[in-house]
């Protein structure tokens, strides 16, 4: 079984997957899917679109030159089949892709080293520049305290009128606690209703 | 067949791909080759205007000196500063082949450099103004192409 890549974005094409297109000239071009394959009839540049592998390598995206990139390779010589020769090649390949993969991960890290300080120092830039970013805070801050204070007197009208009620309601009954007046009020209410349904 | 058309998308007309163009203009010879081409009914002015960038035949000098000029000829030229992309980079992005990849950037950057050095030999290839179809044929150069080829020789002269 023949893994080629994708002319496009460089991804494994298994056999009968994807679609070739064959040059008039017989070169070969395989794809692994639709979306490479217009791509590649709109005569798109496959190393400006972000999404190919080629745009990745190109832009220093991902490791590009490293020794263990340099195993896997067309060798149009044939191999005459040894035991042991596929024993150390099978134990190779793991190790070698190990490697490889703490490699990546190295200039992954070293890629990214130092994102946090600049991030850092564009905020204070862009606020440096900006004072009234620093105002807007000042005003969010006023209007909740504004909000809150609003509440707070909304809360006190209601009390107030509340215990209005219990004085104009309960004249007579002056011994009777706050709770008791509520019960009273509630079957008030349901008293009413029960007039309104019949 | 407007700007985006699906017509012209199609495998079927497909134009010549920058990797061969670049091939093209990559030796004097194919250059040469390509701008002295035999008398072909077939093809538009008989093969004779052709503008090896474009890989486009044109009817007459004229119209060939006007796309030089032109946004699309020019856009094109751009595109051919870099380096192709082919199916080799294709698989070496993917680490398959990655030493004949990089062979082939050597080679690549080495072309670049003769290419370079004889600048002014290619330009002159490339940009040779050619005469009317019936001078080409009868092999009598027309009386406007020898005032042309005079006047560019004077200032030619007058630059140096």
């Amino acid at each position: 079984m023949r893994v080629v890549q994708c002319h496009f974005c460089s991804s494994p094409v298994y056999p009968l997957h994807g679609i070739m297109f064959v040059r008039n000239d017989a070169k070969e071009f395989r794809f692994c899917r639709s979306k490479c394959h217009k791509a590649f009839k709109q005569r798109r540049n496959p190393r400006k679109l972000r999404w190919t592998k080629a745009f990745r390598k190109a832009a220093g995206k991902e490791l590009v030159v490293d020794s263990t990139l340099t195993f896997a390779a067309r060798r149009n010589v044939p191999v005459r089949y040894n035991r042991d020769l596929v024993a150390t090649t099978l134990t190779a390949m793991s190790r070698i892709e190990e490697i490889r993969q703490k490699r990546e991960r190295a200039f992954y890290k070293n890629r990214m080293r130092g994102n946090k300080e600049k991030k850092i120092a564009a905020d204070r830039k862009l606020v440096a520049e900006n004072p009234e970013l620093l105002r807007m805070r000042d005003v969010e801050i006023r209007r909740k305290a504004e909000r809150l204070a609003a509440r707070e007197a909304a809360m006190e009208e209601e009390e107030e009128i509340a215990s209005e009620d219990m004085m104009s309601e309960d004249e007579e009954m002056e011994s009777e606690s706050e709770s008791e007046s509520e019960q009273v009020k509630q079957k008030v209410l349901l008293k009413n209703k029960r007039k309104t349904r019949a | 067949m407007g700007r985006y058309s699906v017509k012209r998308y199609k495998t079927k007309r497909r134009t010549r791909d920058l990797d061969l163009v670049y091939d093209d203009l990559s030796s004097k010879e194919s250059i040469y080759k390509l701008k002295n081409q035999p008398l072909d009914e077939t093809k538009p002015g008989l093969g004779q205007y052709y503008c090896v960038e474009c890989a486009k035949y044109f009817e007459n000098q004229l119209i060939v000196d006007r796309h030089v000029k032109g946004k699309v000829h020019k856009r094109r030229v751009k595109e051919l500063k870099v380096k192709p992309y082919t199916n080799l980079e294709a698989e070496a992005a993917s680490g398959v082949n990655l030493l004949k990849f990089m062979d082939s950037v050597e080679k690549y950057k080495q072309l670049e450099q003769h290419k370079a050095e004889n600048k002014q030999e290619y330009d002159a290839l490339l940009n040779q103004k050619k005469d009317n179809l019936d001078a080409i044929i009868t092999g009598v150069p027309s009386e406007e192409f020898q005032k042309q080829q005079e006047e560019s020789k004077g200032e030619v002269e007058m630059t140096e």
